[in-house]
């Protein structure tokens, strides 16, 4: 395999996950925030000012002392930090999989959005069953993409026929994950 | 070729969740058990009087101050440094050069620039119905290597397939004409009007 392609999986496979930049960020703001409290809280007891919530001894003090906060409390605070270093913990593990289907098959490594798919497929089922924009919904999860059709009063929709069309097609884009298309129509009708 | 450091990112996500869990299960833990809270309390304590003393026996003569709170101060601004550094890590970097080559006359280097390659793309795209836009962007791709990313802007109810065959065409043709083959990831997105509302979901 050349280093092109190399890269090119890699990049795929990076783009189709997310990158936890989001997260990172707010964690670092709140680290920075605290770390620069801590520094402020050092320098004014070093020019010997008064603190502005407490001194660095009278937090270290504290920070021993924590037990005297009762068991309520400390259960309290406990149960916080690991909640958040859960979430944290498991934002780092999970995928984070992003709504993107990827098309193997193309010459260069080719992304397709869930939401260009989803139009896509609306468009192919207003044609083919004959219906107007807002009487088509699509949404494209990784696997599956299910249609809702309103169809017009007195005005029947074949579901197979639909059904099979917008399969064919889905299946001519060669996403991976392949898309299994699924159709409902609604039974009751609208006035058109 | 993302541009971000997605793997650095999750294993400092895990680590900094890792210590806050800890810390917070070992709070929970001196509420849950009164002889643990008494040791910590003795041990931790005597620890923090370990410090100040060893905090006034360092102090600068002359001075209220001394080289413990000096050397905190210090390293609290490394930290506060390279979290700065982390968070600037974080944008989308870029190049300005697609592509080097030596020319086979061995006279020199060939030096692809970002914006002949994005011409002759966006070029080539301007006629497509279905597209609304391209950008075309050099972004390091690990190490010296540098890889193009080309984002398609779509109209509504385009097909993926043939806008994708439409990029991919394209990019072979800039490949061609500059005489290298660089790595590309071609994304295909909605337009601004498709993509409000649900980012899965539209009609």
């Amino acid at each position: 395999m050349s280093t092109t392609d190399k890269i090119g999986r890699r990049a795929v496979r990076q783009e189709l996950r997310s990158t936890r930049s989001g997260t990172t960020l707010i964690v670092a703001i709140i680290a920075l925030l605290v770390l620069a409290y801590l520094i402020t809280e050092v320098i004014l007891n070093m020019l010997g000012q008064p603190p502005l919530l407490a001194t660095p001894g009278a937090l270290a003090l504290g920070a021993t002392q924590i037990g005297s906060l009762g068991q309520p409390l400390l259960y309290a605070i406990g149960g916080v930090l690991v909640l958040i270093g859960l979430v944290l913990m498991v934002r780092a593990i999970l995928p984070g999989i992003r709504g993107l289907h990827h098309t193997p098959d193309a010459a260069n490594p080719t992304i397709i959005d869930d939401t260009v798919v989803a139009a896509a497929l609306a468009k192919v089922i207003r044609d083919s069953a004959n219906l107007r924009e807002e009487q088509v919904s699509v949404s494209v999860g990784r696997r599956r993409a299910t249609a809702h059709v309103h169809p017009t009063t007195g005005v029947p929709v074949d579901r197979e026929a639909v059904q099979s069309e917008a399969q064919k097609v889905a299946d001519s884009y060669a996403l991976t994950p392949p898309l299994r298309v699924s159709v409902d129509i609604d039974k009751k009708g609208m006035v058109g | 070729m993302t541009g971000k450091h997605a793997a650095l990112n999750r294993f400092f996500l895990f680590l900094i969740g890792l210590v806050l869990a800890l810390i917070g299960a070992a709070i929970g833990f001196l509420g849950f058990a009164p002889a643990a809270e008494k040791a910590w309390r003795s041990g931790a304590g005597s620890g923090v009087d370990t410090l100040a003393d060893a905090a006034q026996a360092s102090a600068i003569p002359g001075t209220q101050t001394h080289w413990v709170a000096a050397a905190a101060v210090l390293l609290g601004v490394i930290a506060a440094a390279l979290l700065i550094s982390w968070m600037i890590a974080q944008r989308q970097r870029v190049r300005r050069t697609a592509a080097r080559a030596e020319g086979d006359n061995g006279l020199g280097e060939i030096v692809i620039d970002n914006r002949a390659f994005e011409q002759i793309v966006e070029a080539r795209l301007a006629d497509e119905p279905g597209i609304i836009a391209s950008n075309v962007r050099s972004v390091p791709a690990g190490g010296t290597n540098t890889g193009v990313r080309v984002r398609i802007t779509t109209r509504r109810g385009a097909s993926p397939a043939r806008i994708a065959a439409e990029a991919n065409t394209a990019v072979d043709e800039a490949q061609t004409i500059l005489g290298k083959k660089i790595p590309v990831l071609i994304t295909v997105r909605a337009g601004a009007r498709a993509a409000l509302g649900h980012v899965q979901r539209v009609s």
